[in-house]
Formats: C-alpha cells, sequence, structure tokens
C-alpha cells in the first residue's frame, strides 16, 4: 500500500522543576571549570531535572495530549517507544507494553526502539510508516512516544559533550492525513563509534572534528531527497545537545544563525530523543511554524547514527 | 581556582621556550604566550610539560574540546581578555602558536574598546 507519512499531532511534556546547571554539579562530580565552559561556551544555562518524578508519569501527558486527535472509531495499530538509553527501567518492566495498558491501547503491536539512540525518535516515525504502508487496515494510525529520566550521573554526563535533560514527546502518525508530511529522512550510521562513551581519545577528537560535516552531509541528503534546497527550508529543528556543535554544523552549511532553532538549548539542555520534538512544539506555541513551510528535524545518536527527517507543516494537523 | 590547580607554578617550558618555537614570537606577544603555557601547566597538572607553540593541543597533548576550552577559560581570566563564544573558532586554539596568535590579536583590540568607555 502506498501512501506518505503524516504527522497528526506532536506534543511534548516537561516537567516543572528546572535547575541551572550549577546546582548539578556536586551530583554529576562536575568541576567548576567544567560547569563555567558548559555555560559560556556549551550554551548551558538551565534544565528540567526532577527525580522524584516516575518514569511512566513523565510519558503519559503529551502521549494522551496526542492521542486526543485521534479521530472517534480510528485505531492506533502501532505504539512505538523510542529511547536512547537501553535500560531505562528495571529489567521486568517492559516499558511499551505497560505505556500501551496506561494509554488504553489494547490492540496496538507495542514495542521499543533505541537502536539509533538519540535518532530512535524520528527512526520510529519511519519505522511505524513503513509499517502502516505494508501491513495496516487504510486509516490505522501508530502513536510514537519518547521520553526517558536522567536517572544516574553516567546517564546524565556524556563527557565532553552534553548534560541530559528530563522530557517527553509524543507524535501521532497516520498516512495521507492532513497533519505534516514526512517529505524524507535520511541516516548514516557509523559502526566504528559503536563504543558509546568508551571511545579512544584519537576517535573522540575525530568524532569532534567531523560532526559538524557530518550533520551537515545528511541535512543535504534529506532536503535534496525531498526535492528541496536549503533555501526553500524555513528552519532547522535541531537537537539541543550543545551549542558548540551547531556553530561548528552552522559554519559548515553555510547558512545564517537564524535559520537553525537553538532557543532551547539554555532553556531544556539535551533531552535524549525528545529534543526535535520539545523544540517543535515551542515553535509551535510561538506561532513560528508557517502552513506549507519546510522543515528538517535532525539529531544526532551515540553510537553514532546522524539523521534528518525533511517535514511540511500544514496548520490544520499537527498544529 | 580547584584543588588540582597549579596557577602561578611555572612549566618547564617557559615563554622564551615556547616563543622559540616559531619565529612569530614579540616582546608583546610574549606574556600571552606566558599565560598559555601557565594555563597549559595547570589543566595538564603538570609542571615539566615540554611545550613550543608547535605544541598541537589535540594532537600531542591528547585534549578534547573541554580540556582546551578550560584552558581557554583560564587564559582568559589571566589576561583580562574575553572571547565571545560565537566568534570563537576552535581551529584558532589546535597549537600553543594559534592560540596565542587569536589572543594577542583580541588583546590588541581590547585597549581601543575600554578607551571608548572613558576613564576606569
Amino acid at each position: 500500500m502506498a501512501g506518505t507519512t503524516t504527522l497528526e499531532r506532536i506534543e511534548s511534556y516537561l516537567p516543572e522543576r528546572s535547575v541551572r546547571i550549577e546546582e548539578l554539579g556536586e551530583h554529576l562530580g562536575l568541576r567548576r571549570a567544567e560547569l563555567g565552559v558548559f555555560r559560556k561556551f556549551y550554551g548551558l544555562d538551565t534544565l528540567r531535572f526532577d527525580p522524584d518524578l516516575p518514569l511512566f508519569e513523565l510519558l503519559g501527558p503529551a502521549a494522551r495530549r496526542a492521542l486526543a486527535a485521534l479521530p472517534a472509531g480510528a485505531r492506533v495499530a502501532y505504539l512505538v517507544y523510542a529511547h536512547t538509553t537501553q535500560a531505562v527501567a528495571p529489567p521486568e518492566v517492559e516499558v511499551a507494553q505497560v505505556l500501551r495498558e496506561d494509554l488504553g491501547l489494547a490492540d496496538a503491536e507495542a514495542f521499543g526502539l533505541s537502536q539509533q539512540a538519540c535518532v530512535s525518535s524520528l527512526g520510529g516515525i519511519d519505522v511505524v510508516g513503513e509499517l502502516l504502508r505494508a501491513e495496516a487496515e487504510p486509516g490505522a494510525y501508530a502513536l510514537m512516544v519518547t521520553g526517558e529520566r536522567a536517572y544516574s550521573p553516567v546517564v546524565q554526563h556524556i563527557p565532553n559533550t552534553a548534560i541530559m535533560a528530563d522530557a517527553a514527546a509524543a507524535c501521532l502518525v497516520t498516512l495521507d492525513g492532513g497533519g505534516d508530511l514526512v517529505r524524507s529522512f535520511a541516516t548514516r550510521t557509523l559502526g566504528e563509534y559503536a563504543r558509546w562513551l568508551d571511545l579512544t581519545p584519537a576517535q573522540n577528537t575525530e568524532f569532534g572534528e567531523r560532526y559538524g560535516s557530518r550533520i551537515a552531509e545528511v541535512i543535504d541528503e534529506a532536503v535534496a531527497a525531498a526535492g528541496l534546497s536549503l533555501r526553500d527550508v524555513e528552519l532547522v529543528i535541531p537537537h539541543n545537545v550543545n551549542m558548540l556543535a551547531w556553530r561548528q554544523t552552522i559554519k559548515v552549511l553555510d547558512v545564517p544563525r537564524e535559520k537553525v532553532f537553538l532557543d532551547n538549548v539554555p532553556r531544556y539542555s539535551h533531552t535524549f530523543a525528545s529534543d526535535v520534538f520539545v523544540n517543535y512544539t515551542t515553535l509551535r506555541e510561538r506561532g513560528a511554524l508557517v502552513d506549507g513551510g519546510h522543515y528538517v528535524m535532525v539529531s544526532v545518536g551515540l553510537g553514532a547514527t546522524f539523521g534528518a527527517m525533511v517535514v511540511t507543516h500544514r496548520g490544520q494537523g499537527a498544529s | 581556582m580547584t584543588g588540582r590547580a597549579t596557577a602561578g607554578t611555572a612549566a618547564r617550558a617557559t615563554a622564551g621556550t615556547a616563543a622559540a618555537g616559531t619565529t612569530a614570537g614579540t616582546a608583546a606577544r610574549r606574556p600571552v604566550v606566558d599565560a598559555i603555557v601557565r594555563a597549559l601547566a595547570e589543566v595538564l597538572d603538570q609542571e615539566d610539560a615540554e611545550l613550543s607553540e608547535d605544541t598541537r593541543l589535540f594532537d600531542d597533548l591528547g585534549l578534547g574540546s573541554m580540556a582546551v576550552l578550560e584552558l581557554l577559560l583560564v587564559v582568559e581570566e589571566s589576561t583580562g581578555v574575553a572571547v565571545d563564544p560565537e566568534d570563537l573558532d576552535i581551529d584558532h586554539l589546535r597549537t600553543v602558536g594559534s592560540f596565542a596568535d587569536y589572543m594577542q590579536a583580541l588583546l590588541e583590540g581590547a585597549p581601543a574598546e575600554e578607551r571608548k568607555e572613558g576613564p576606569a
């Protein structure tokens, strides 16, 4: 079955508790000088972090708001829980299955995806789009849910790179609906970085030096696959890892800084696989998404996967 | 700054040694090179590092971006020059010499800015 993947509703959720990065210094074992670098050069300031908030209370609100856009009588055929950290709950807890019960989606096939780390949420949309095309009945929907907690210092601090934060998001997906059109999705996975945080210093240096050009390549690939050029794109909706990464990328892309939406880097920091959806909802709430405008959602996952998805916003749907 | 810091202690490579690495050393530039060498000793936690202007911070010393930027913060503090992160090009910080060139250029721009603001 043919059909274009459409994003019918995108929602996000941020815990209320906001902390300044300096408040996490002792918890994360960060020296004053490291915090100074994170603040001045990486552009981090505050982030949402609530260790008392259970995982399912983090995941629920955005998922329920996205499901509210489901037409009466329509069926959700797939529920995908996209996450970065492989162990987000005790081993006896199947997060996708619990979520299915919590959301009352007993008919949905529920599964988790984490292979692309922080790109898994964009990857999850791609996967459910393919499943809807391949085997679902016409008019079926899918729900992609993402969100995880920075539950341990090991998870929360990525040395030289990021301070992770709490957030969740959800995206209701169907084929040929009225929402944002998914025009293309490009990824590049580089298995030589599969050891995540255990790379050699030489690998870390090389990864850092080529980071901007590799994001630029995948953005260019996605934009070209959508039949567009970067000039046609209203905004890049990025991950919130740090400003250093984006300054480098903006230089390679040779675009004005304003072309990349970076306002949430100092506000929310990097929220695993939720960043692009958190940023999307911020833009929507500001009335900054243009009907018919093209946007590139971009993320990078440890391991390492670079991913970019081009969507065309349609006001009557995902907004 | 921290317990491991060795600020104020001299690395074996003095400013003179470092400046001898290239022909770029000038009298005005020497204090900048000196500040970088002292900051490197602090960040590396080594008082006897062998350094020259050709020393590559990433490739020879194995510093990551975080450590190099820590170094920059220390040099900012000691020279009184503030780098605008939006204008920072990490390529400027690849070697001791290029780092010194970058800071020297900022230093040379700084007095004019201060004069505009009037007397202290």
